[in-house]
């Protein structure tokens, strides 16, 4: 999941982003509000974090224009106003959900995942495709009742992966979708990961679920006679 | 941190002085609070390397530190209009 989030104080971004890529999301910075609506408005971003108090164009402005380019993407407001007009006015302008400062990073957390939940991809907090088990809240993946290891971004990847099970996912979705902006897309890291996570999800089992679908990218499906 | 000094004649246009000088202050004051905050929790979530918890004390240390510069400044100007 690729997670904008545009805040200006250096500090509490990097915290925050921290917090985010600890739970497996793909985290872009913008520290000022014409970068953040650039950004907002161009790429693919399955959520955004919005601080009001952003220099060069401020939250308000930024949440009236994006809104206008895409009216489903999820925007999570961030600022110190407390006051109910200026949450009402946020709701009213497209935010989704609105978090006064100072805020625990724990319901900033639940909040993303509450709206991820609402939005148009799946995003409980246990992902289950036959005997493969993905949860969460518990950062646990399990096939078969074994427990499997994965590293932040492994994980990522096979979230990202069982959220779109059943569909056929593209080199460039993934690193839409799992990297962020200062990755390096001429890299093979795609297919690098992909082999990474065969070895740990499907070595060992009679049933693979991870398929290359050729010239397009990949699959997680549990239908392996479509595309022996 | 600015706070307007200037004395006003209106009482009320004073206070809404005074209420504006408050505004970037809450700002200043909430963005290192909240930093320290989540510093902590991401320490205590114990989602960090080792070598990243003492760095991320270090951080709320500093965020701390920029609290205390922040309150002094404040006390300064509160010491110079009594």
């Amino acid at each position: 999941m690729r997670v904008l989030l545009a805040e200006d104080d250096a500090a509490l971004a990097s915290f925050v982003q921290k917090g985010l890529e600890s739970e497996s999301y793909a985290v872009d910075v913008s520290s000022e509000g014409e970068q953040a609506r650039a950004l907002a408005t161009d790429i693919d971003y399955d959520l955004v974090v919005l601080d009001l108090n952003l220099p060069k164009l401020d939250g308000i402005a930024i949440l009236r224009h994006v809104r206008t380019k895409k009216s489903t993407m999820p925007i999570l407001v961030l600022s110190a106003r407390s006051r109910v007009e200026d949450r009402v006015q946020c709701l009213d302008l497209g935010a989704d959900d609105y978090l006064i400062k100072p805020f625990s990073f724990t319901e900033l957390s639940a909040r993303i995942r509450a709206l991820l939940r609402r939005s148009h991809l799946p995003a409980a907090s246990v992902l289950q495709l036959e005997d493969l088990r993905l949860d969460r809240v518990e950062r646990r993946v399990e096939r078969a009742g074994r427990r499997i290891e994965l590293t932040a971004k492994e994980f990522a990847l096979l979230e990202y992966l069982m959220r779109n099970s059943g569909r056929r996912i593209t080199r460039t979705m993934i690193i839409e979708h799992v990297w962020n902006l200062s990755f390096d897309t001429a890299t093979n890291v795609v297919d690098v990961y992909i082999n990474y996570l065969r070895r740990k999800v499907d070595d060992g089992y009679a049933r693979r679920l991870i398929h290359t679908i050729r010239g397009v990218g990949y699959e997680l499906s549990a239908s392996p006679e479509v595309y022996a | 941190v600015r706070v307007a000094t200037r004395s006003t004649p209106n009482p009320r246009s004073s206070v809404r002085a005074r209420q504006q000088a408050l505004v970037p202050l809450f700002h200043s004051l909430n963005q290192p609070l909240t930093s320290i905050r989540i510093a902590l929790e991401l320490c205590l979530m114990q989602r960090l390397r080792a070598d990243e918890y003492r760095e991320y004390l270090g951080k709320a240390l500093e965020q701390s530190e920029r609290l205390t510069n922040l309150l002094s400044r404040i006390r300064e100007l509160l010491d110079s209009e009594s």
